[in-house]
């Protein structure tokens, strides 16, 4: 894998250029159709592939891996202001935040988790659209997704604010009587903790680790590139002939990894937040939303609406359609009349809301997605399953009712029970679903459905019944 | 997809999507068109804009590209107007998709119901204020064709509790009196059966049951019951409403019918 | 047994054509087979009577009907329910008319007045010299007024108060049963050939003497056909064992006597004894007899 980032270097001739090691190949690609440079563009490519081997790294380069070792994640915040300062307006290309979606001719704009942002299949929230996560039971895994949310904001801001000003490109509305939300936040993750005690060490060592997780990480770096030449097809038709080098560096800091562990630091503060009670009368949340969003101009605005009619914080009466959807259809009012520039995002427990309500919410989202937990005796088989792997057990179920842009336009979108997700410290997982087999069963499909309604007590028996056959084999 | 034969929308027994004859005596007509949250009625919007317009829908069952290619013809009635009005979408939202489809810009007229529309129509107005001056917006002619996109919403923008019977009385039928088609577009998730049978949903029902009972015909879009399918959106049905065409002279009626359609990429392909 | 002599087409006949007394004929619908056809089948009998005034109330219709004397549009009738009954009346032959016209008030539909005021609206306008044609939707859900709790449903009080009830309902295409009409209608999907010219009518029809009447219809007003349905009560009784059903067939004799058929009821059968067995569902239930053969010391002897 070494060898994208030694090509980076001699394309290093563009000064400002900020590539990341696993998008190389691709940058490249996208100069070929894209430019009258696209035959010259060809050649040095292959030349750097071939001849880089020896290149040594330039001291630049490791620098960037010193500062991250999870490629294609982050960048440091003194290289991305170096050139992104002198900008204060919310500009779509030098924006860290914003790229094209690679299936329509929206800009979109990450939601924090990445594989949420491929669930959505456009790589991201598209400018002017909202999302709805649902949450079945008690559970509280929407938080996650809504603080993910949050977070990959702020770093956004932080990327772009030189130290001490007061700009920045990205501004958060939270809708939530919670100031504590603030200091929740996850922080971006920095590696694991060997990793990190070995960038500690050397920079030479720490190089090495890169390159090994590079290796881990082969699959998915690869599945995401064949992605982004996707999207340049749509990039070259929307600026063509514009400076190379912009869209060489444009989505190095698009999205981030968190640490749901770590908090921000320092936490955010009200250049990177603004706080509006929901349960004020309804004039007066719209006004202020309204009014930030003018305050906030040039930048992206991502509006959180975290545990929409949680009972402690939401009076009776916001229950009624006259509370609650009046104030969604206000907001929806306001992210599509600040279209190029805002994104909501809501979560909301389905349990305690009736489903007219709900349905009446939903309608107002142009997305919507719904977790569903799994339960206990679920969780037990999984585990039992995954006895050698514990970070493959999977947290529940999650459901795509609506996709942006693509449902509005009348495609059917809905599809349930196709994805599972799975919460860890450095990630909110979603992946496809399929009910796991367990190997030490020679009839798993009867099992699985045993084990769906199988008493607490159970488990014990199983494993009994599994050495069994095991010792058939 | 190349091998199945694409069908041609039509809805009443004299071939048309929307007859001619419909809105051009003094008559007033109601056609519903439901959909789901899954099979949302973009396309099909278009289509009746398009046939209100031109007589015919030209983006139907064409490849989103080959839709640029066609020159259109004069509106069939150049002096009628069409009204889309929207409490679900803005403006720019219909405006880029009939761009999209090359309609005259001077052939219709987008009301926002959406854009600050609680804060400057609804809020600590009362309700017949409101709907005096939303009526007002809307053009007095018996030709004219109104489209009205979720008006269910105002159940939930009006500052009291707005009854069915109130919504009816001082909104929709007046709207109806002031053109000749009033097309509702609702949609049906909002009416999720809930057996509790609050006071929301008694309302809710039975606005849409005035809705049932007014229409000449129903456009159903449905998901399929299988779920998702790679080459089909949904269906869409044409049935009967419950009022009768009796009125109209030309002795037409409602061809009951289910297409299953396919949207993809901007396009919209019927078929059986 | 009048009744069963009577034809049942021609009291409905009589009943459309407004020749039967009834103050309040009650056409109940619903979404799938609204009563419009069947308004245009009472105006089809009834445009012969002399002189007959039609008053159309307009909750719904939006377009004046061509047989209409009057079409009273309820938005053109400022002033609520009391100016809707004044306006009414206004057309209306008052008590001291002996013998006016024949009027005729169709109200599509009662589902718009509120409950409370159903009553009252009913009795001011329904007389001898009037007949009131309602049309209420069956399905549609009704405004619960809190403070009413005891009060009658409007369905209950029309149906209490109307002296005709026509009840519609669709005459289902065979591939539908009444249990998937339901579940697509909870979908708000209507399965197409409904809101047919040809549906089912059951009509209730109470006499002056105190009887009612009751008689299942299909009805095709294509061409003005009323079929007499059989319902189904009546053909399970004829298929109750009778005698005389069995005489003649061979000649053995088949009927049992009263005595048999006694000692026949009185015989337990075997199964009835095996459902007291709770909970032992698929034991053997074995007697020995005095002739078995049975050695206890043998293990394989024992038949469970």
């Amino acid at each position: 894998m070494s060898f994208r980032k030694r090509g980076e270097v001699l394309n290093g001739r563009e000064p400002t250029s900020r590539t990341i090691p696993g998008r190389e190949p691709l940058n490249n690609a996208r100069r070929i159709p894209g430019t009258a440079a696209a035959a010259n563009g060809r050649a040095p490519v292959i030349r750097s592939v071939r001849g880089g081997q020896t290149i040594p790294p330039t001291a630049r380069m490791a620098n960037l891996n010193m500062g991250t070792p999870q490629p294609g994640h982050t960048i440091p915040k003194e290289v991305a202001s170096e050139d992104e300062e002198e900008e204060e307006a919310l500009d779509y290309i030098n924006h860290p935040g914003i790229r094209p979606s690679p299936v329509s001719a929206n800009l979109v704009t990450s939601t924090g988790s990445e594989d949420l942002d491929k669930v959505l299949t456009h790589l991201g929230l598209p400018l002017g659209n909202s999302i709805l996560v649902q949450e079945q039971g008690t559970t509280e895994f929407n938080s996650i997704l809504c603080k993910l949310f949050a977070a990959q904001g702020i770093v956004h801001n932080r990327l772009d604010t030189v130290p001490g000003s007061k700009s920045g490109n990205t501004h958060l509305i939270v809708l939530s009587l919670n100031q504590g939300f603030a200091k929740e936040l996850p922080g971006v993750y920095k590696g694991s903790r060997k990793d990190v005690k070995k960038s500690m060490i050397s920079e030479e060592q720490s190089k090495l680790s890169v390159q090994n997780l590079n290796e881990q990480k082969a699959t998915p770096q690869r599945y995401k590139d064949f992605k982004i030449a996707w999207k340049y097809k749509f990039a070259d038709e929307k600026k063509a002939g514009k400076d190379i080098s912009n869209n060489e560096t444009e989505y190095k800091g698009y999205n981030h990894q968190f640490d749901v562990t770590s908090r921000m630091i320092p936490a955010p503060n009200s250049s990177d937040i603004t706080f509006i009670s929901p349960i004020q009368p309804l004039q007066n949340v719209i006004t202020q939303v309204e009014r930030t969003i003018k305050t906030h101009d040039h930048k992206l605005i991502r509006i959180i609406i975290p545990s929409l009619l949680h009972p402690a914080m939401y009076p009776p009466k916001m229950f009624n359609l006259n509370g609650i959807i009046a104030l969604l259809h206000g907001l929806r009012s306001i992210v599509k009349k600040f279209e190029s520039r805002c994104v909501l995002m809501g979560t909301i427990s389905s349990d305690f809301v009736t489903p007219l309500l709900l349905v009446q919410i939903e309608n107002l989202f142009d997305s919507s997605i719904k977790l569903e937990p799994f339960p206990q005796e679920m969780l037990q088989f999984l585990e039992n399953v995954y006895k050698a792997q514990p970070n493959k057990v999977q947290h529940g179920l999650l459901h795509v009712l609506k996709l942006p842009i693509f449902s509005e336009r009348g495609e059917m979108r809905v599809a349930k029970s196709e994805w599972a997700f799975r919460n860890g410290r450095k990630r909110f997982e979603i992946e496809e679903w399929s009910i796991p087999v367990d190997d030490a069963d020679d009839d798993s499909n009867k099992k699985n459905e045993q084990s769906m309604n199988r008493p607490e007590d159970d488990p014990s028996s199983k494993a009994k019944k599994s050495t069994k056959i095991s010792l058939e084999y | 997809m190349s091998a199945v034969q694409k069908q041609d929308l039509t809805i009443f027994s004299d071939q048309s999507i929307i007859p001619k004859n419909l809105c051009s005596n003094e008559s007033h007509n109601v056609m519903l068109l439901t959909s789901t949250a899954a099979t949302q009625p973009l396309w099909l919007i278009n289509t009746l804009v398009e046939s209100s317009i031109y007589g015919h829908s030209y983006s139907l069952n064409s490849s989103a590209s080959s839709t640029n290619t066609i020159n259109h013809n004069k509106p069939i009635n150049p002096t009628s107007s069409l009204t889309i009005a929207s409490f679900a979408h803005n403006k720019s939202f219909y405006k880029s998709s009939f761009d999209r489809l090359k309609i005259n810009s001077n052939s219709y007229k987008i009301l926002d119901f959406l854009t600050d529309f609680t804060m400057n129509e609804t809020l600590g107005k009362p309700k017949a204020k409101i709907f005096e001056n939303l009526l007002k917006l809307f053009p007095n002619d018996t030709t004219s064709t109104i489209i009205l996109e979720q008006p269910e919403i105002l159940f939930s923008l009006m500052g009291d509790h707005l009854s069915a019977n109130e919504l009816i009385e001082s909104f929709l039928k007046p709207l109806i009196k002031k053109c000749g088609l009033l097309i509702i577009v609702t949609s049906v998730e909002l009416y999720k059966l809930d057996y509790s049978m609050t006071k929301d949903v008694t309302e809710l029902i039975r606005f849409i049951s005035f809705c049932f009972h007014v229409s000449l015909t129903v456009l159903s879009l449905q998901p399929l019951q299988t779920g998702r399918a790679k080459d089909i959106t949904g269906s869409l049905k044409i049935t009967r409403g419950g009022a009768t065409l009796d009125h109209l002279s030309g002795k037409i009626h409602v061809i009951e019918n289910e297409y299953l359609y396919l949207n993809e990429k901007d396009s919209t392909k019927l078929f059986y | 047994m009048a009744s069963s002599t009577h034809n049942p087409a021609v009291l409905l006949k009589r009943i459309l054509s407004l020749s039967e007394a009834t103050p309040l004929l009650l056409c109940l619908d619903s979404i799938p087979q609204t009563a419009n056809y069947l308004i245009n089948e009472i105006v089809h009998h009834s445009r012969n009577t002399l002189n007959l005034e039609t008053i159309f109330v307009a909750f719904e219709t939006l377009n004046k009907p061509s047989y209409a004397t009057h079409f009273i549009d309820i938005n053109e009738v400022s002033g609520g329910l009391p100016k809707l009954i004044e306006t009414l009346q206004s057309y209306l032959p008052s008590p001291q008319q002996k013998h006016s016209n024949k009027r005729l008030v169709i109200i599509d539909s009662l589902n718009y007045i509120p409950n409370d005021k159903l009553a009252q609206f009913i009795s001011a306008v329904a007389s001898p010299h009037c007949t009131l044609v309602g049309v209420y939707h069956k399905d549609t859900p009704e405004v619960d007024i809190p403070a009413l709790d005891n009060y009658p449903s409007s369905l209950e009080l029309l149906q209490f108060m109307a002296t005709t009830i026509l009840n519609i309902t669709p005459a289902l295409p065979s591939r539908i049963d009444e249990e998937s009409l339901k579940y697509e209608l909870e979908k708000y999907s209507i399965p197409r050939g409904l809101n047919n010219p040809i549906f089912n009518l059951k009509l209730i029809n109470r006499r002056r003497s105190g009887r009612s009447l009751s008689y299942d219809f299909q009805i095709d007003t294509n061409k003005h056909l009323y079929e007499h349905v059989i319902n189904n009560p009546e053909e399970q009784e004829n298929e109750i064992e009778t005698p005389e059903m069995l005489q003649g067939l061979t000649t053995f004799n088949l009927s049992t006597s009263t005595k048999q058929k006694m000692a026949k009821d009185q015989v337990a059968l075997p199964f009835l004894e095996a459902q007291g067995l709770e909970s032992h569902g698929g034991a053997i239930v074995y007697e020995y007899e005095k002739d078995d053969d049975y050695d206890e010391e043998d293990p394989y002897e024992d038949p469970f």
